[in-house]
């Protein structure tokens, strides 16, 4: 099944037999050839630690008969081949093994034997089954193709066997590899990229072990289709949480899901510009950052429609449009808390601190939400004697003020 | 024998002299020599903020990473001073500031790393100078106080004269 999704990248139309998987891929001549697929096929099998023979037909039956006999043209096929005739979704060996006997005896030992015998003595002897071989050997009559359908929760998963150890984070990486490797085929293969993930890890089960059964669920800023990326961002994680909380036994299965995903395909690459390339990687450190510091730590800055200065931007990772901002020059550094300040004599006092006040500007009135009890702020730009510019308000009809923020 | 090794390292200096003034910089009009790529900038004093702000909105087409421990940098007043905001990646680092300098530096698509930080001891200098010499990056330090480092490659003071910026070079590798 995971094989079926990772190919759906190649065509949509699958068909999953018992010993075989089929693929449409006449209307995708333009896109690749037999050979190119043939290879890109053989990554994906060893990806998925798998073995197969890959051949290509013009009907089903034909391309299952030359990759199970291992031949190249329909006429080199030995005559029980006529089994993949038959039901070449789902073969039975025992369907048309009496028939292929007696082919045998007759001296009819090839599939180009059988096309060469009567129709009507096919019908006599073997009954509708022998005349559907014919047709389908001849291409008169289509098979209908079984709907493919990708499971609904895609989980990829390896055990660790007797011989295979994994106690530390690197040899688990070892194996998480490969687990995020077919995850993330399975999951581009349906034209979707991965967005949150499980990721679980068990560990052997002895008196000792507190917890066997750990779990890490991981959401992503920017979804993502590399398992490089992928596999750095869980890397870190296990890193950080393993160093506090380290494995209480060797580990004996790991597990990922893939719990979230958004529809999307891997960008391609440009040849003659790096622009892709360098949005991936943006994506990836983005991803990395917001995984470590917490999921609006690493953002981008868009503007938004409010006078005051804490509401008048918005974090976000989409894109940023442009926008003119009319009001004076504010200050590049605002307080996240406006800080209360005394006014002494020509000082201003906040903590600590001192300033001598050599001039002030302003005032420059900010309304916010009256709705939700904002009240109007004068504020002023004041110039202190050591060069700083301080930007402080005062509530209209207050004689409190606070510092605001830094011409820094 | 003290002659020729004094003329070896006469040339030895020579070479990391030529090797220094070969890298490329970004231009600014407030600093005559051009911030150096691949290096560490400081800049302190008041005014520190703006003068990085300056030289990001005259090289419009680079992608910069401003991370600060406490972020209070004001998005909309960069605007104002011509910083587009969709090519600036602000990060709130907390307590992983040295780390995130890092990754940032280690993705390599920001030429331009800002860091707000009071201090940075050494050993984390002496890594984001690696990181951003791999990189290329101009690695921008603003620092309360001007501190004497040898990862530094440039050091600037700056302070605010009637309004206007004034930099001191303090020390130019």
């Amino acid at each position: 099944m995971g094989l079926a999704e990772a190919c759906c990248r190649f065509s949509p139309q699958l068909a999953v037999g018992d010993r075989a998987l089929f693929m449409e891929i006449g209307a995708c001549r333009r896109l690749y050839s037999e050979e190119s697929l043939h290879q890109r096929l053989q990554v994906v099998l060893r990806r998925f630690e798998m073995s197969a023979r890959i051949a290509c037909a013009d009907d089903v039956p034909t391309s299952l008969a030359l990759a199970m006999y291992n031949q190249t043209s329909k006429d080199q096929l030995p005559i029980e081949a006529i089994q993949c005739y038959s039901t070449p979704f789902n073969i039975r060996s025992d369907t048309l093994a009496k028939a292929v006997q007696v082919f045998r005896k007759l001296g009819v030992v090839s599939i180009a034997d059988f096309v060469k015998l009567r129709t009507k003595g096919l019908v006599r002897r073997f009954g509708k089954e022998g005349l559907l071989v014919r047709h389908y050997l001849e291409g008169a009559a289509q098979l209908p193709w079984p709907r493919f359908v990708p499971p609904e929760h895609l989980v990829e998963g390896v055990d660790l066997q007797e011989g295979a150890v994994a106690m530390d984070l690197e040899q688990m990486i070892f194996y998480l590899k490969a687990v995020v490797d077919r995850a993330l085929l399975r999951v581009r293969g349906q034209g979707r990229l991965i967005s949150g993930l499980a990721l679980r890890i068990e560990q052997e089960r002895h008196k000792q072990v507190g917890e066997p059964m750990r779990i890490w669920n991981i959401d992503l800023a920017f979804p993502q289709g590399s398992a490089l990326a992928t596999l750095s961002i869980l890397r870190e994680r296990l890193d950080r949480d393993l160093q506090r909380f380290p494995l209480e036994s060797a580990v004996q299965r790991i597990e990922v899901e893939v719990t979230r995903s958004v529809q999307g395909r891997s960008r391609q690459h440009d040849l003659f510009t790096n622009k892709e390339k360098e949005l991936e990687s943006f994506q990836s450190v983005v991803s990395r950052l917001t995984e470590k510091l917490g999921f609006h730590k690493a953002f981008l800055a868009a503007p938004h429609e409010s006078h005051l200065p804490e509401r008048c931007w918005r974090k976000t990772l989409g894109e940023v449009g442009e926008f003119k901002v009319l009001a004076p020059p504010r200050p590049l550094r605002v307080l996240r808390q406006p800080q209360a300040v005394r006014r002494i004599d020509n000082f201003l006092v906040c903590g600590r601190r001192r300033w001598k006040v050599a001039a002030i500007r302003g005032p420059e009135r900010l309304s916010g939400d009256w709705w939700f009890g904002d009240r109007e702020r004068d504020y002023y730009r004041i110039e202190a004697e050591t060069g700083e510019e301080l930007w402080v308000f005062t509530f209209a009809g207050s004689d409190e003020h606070y510092l605001h923020g830094l011409f820094d | 024998m003290n002659a020729v090794k004094a003329e070896r390292f006469a040339a030895l200096r020579a070479q990391i002299h030529a090797q220094y003034h070969q890298r490329e910089v970004f231009l600014c009009s407030a600093v005559t020599q051009g911030v150096p790529r691949g290096a560490i900038t400081a800049i302190a004093g008041v005014g520190k903020t703006e003068l990085a702000v300056r030289l990001i909105a005259e090289n419009p087409t680079f992608r910069v990473a401003w991370i600060e421990e406490h972020l209070s940098i004001f998005p909309l007043a960069l605007l104002q001073r011509g910083v587009g905001l969709n090519r600036v990646l602000f990060i709130d680092a907390g307590p992983d500031l040295a780390w995130s300098a890092l990754q940032v530096l280690k993705a390599q698509i920001f030429p331009v790393v800002v860091i707000y930080a009071a201090d940075l001891d050494l050993n984390t200098l002496r890594r984001v100078q690696l990181a951003a010499e791999t990189a290329n990056s101009a690695c921008i330090w603003l620092a309360d106080e001007p501190k004497n480092l040898w990862p530094i490659s440039l050091q600037l003071q700056s302070i605010r004269v009637d309004g206007e910026l004034a930099i001191t070079t303090l020390k130019s590798a």
